[in-house]
């Protein structure tokens, strides 16, 4: 099981290059989606805007839970109705020659939950894999 | 775009007992009173949990005389895998347009 998603990709771009392509509104319409109200603070609510389709209700909502330049920002995300809400995380790393983005998408359960969810759970998911192949 | 797996599948797997009722019903079906002498918790409480896990479909029962039997119905977890797969698609794109976009920038 995954309520949690983890990335990282390395840009060869200085950190506050990258921060500002997290934190501009316009910039995150061109990378991230489209249509946004984003602002850079802590607790300013804002949505991402789509065409509605049968999967998807069309809008993203979104809060500024933590904003820490120019290393993290923590994002609430709600995607449909019915769902979970999750969380959004960016972490930035300068490195060599460049900055590392670590991104996290995990489900709004505390965090103590998830690494008690997400420990051998791949392993089960194996074992459950192979059991529904079976059946 | 991305639609969530239904909140009851992220909660009946959410709880370690639950959790461990999968993985012994992973081995076999089995009857409710076997289950239960498995757990320290008492026979009502992984009843409870039997429950839970039968309300978000990861479980079916059949009656055997007086007894109920479960059996592991996984399928429901695929949501769960569903879910992940389509949000590690979505932002692996998104990173990598966001590397064009500051490769574009000054």
């Amino acid at each position: 099981m995954k309520l949690e998603l983890f990335l990282e990709e390395t840009y060869p771009h200085p950190i506050e290059k990258v921060w500002k392509a997290l934190t501009d509104p316009a910039a995150l319409a061109v990378w991230l989606l489209m249509g946004n109200d984003f602002e850079p603070r802590v607790g300013r609510r804002f949505a991402f805007r789509a065409t509605p389709r049968p999967d998807f209700r069309g809008h993203i909502d979104c809060e500024v839970l933590v904003l820490e330049p120019p290393t993290r920002m923590v994002w609430s995300w709600q995607s449909s109705d019915e769902g979970l809400p999750t969380q959004v995380e960016f972490r930035l790393t300068a490195v060599d020659g460049g900055t590392r983005l670590a991104l996290s998408h995990t489900g709004d359960a505390p965090p103590e939950t998830i690494a008690r969810v997400s420990s051998g759970w791949r392993l089960r998911m194996q074992i459950l894999g192979e059991y529904i192949n079976l059946h | 775009m991305l639609k969530a797996a239904t909140p009851d599948v992220f909660h009946a797997i959410a709880d370690p007992n639950r959790r461990r009722l999968l993985d012994l019903l992973a081995e076999g079906e089995s009857p409710a009173q076997q289950l239960a002498g498995r757990f320290t918790i008492s026979f009502a409480a992984v009843s409870q949990h039997l429950k839970v896990l039968r309300e978000a479909g990861l479980v079916a029962s059949r009656p055997a005389g007086r007894r109920r039997v479960y059996r592991l119905t996984a399928a429901p977890l695929r949501t769960v895998d569903q879910w992940t797969s389509r949000y590690q698609r979505f932002w692996q794109d998104r990173l990598q347009r966001l590397g064009n976009y500051l490769d574009e920038t000054k």
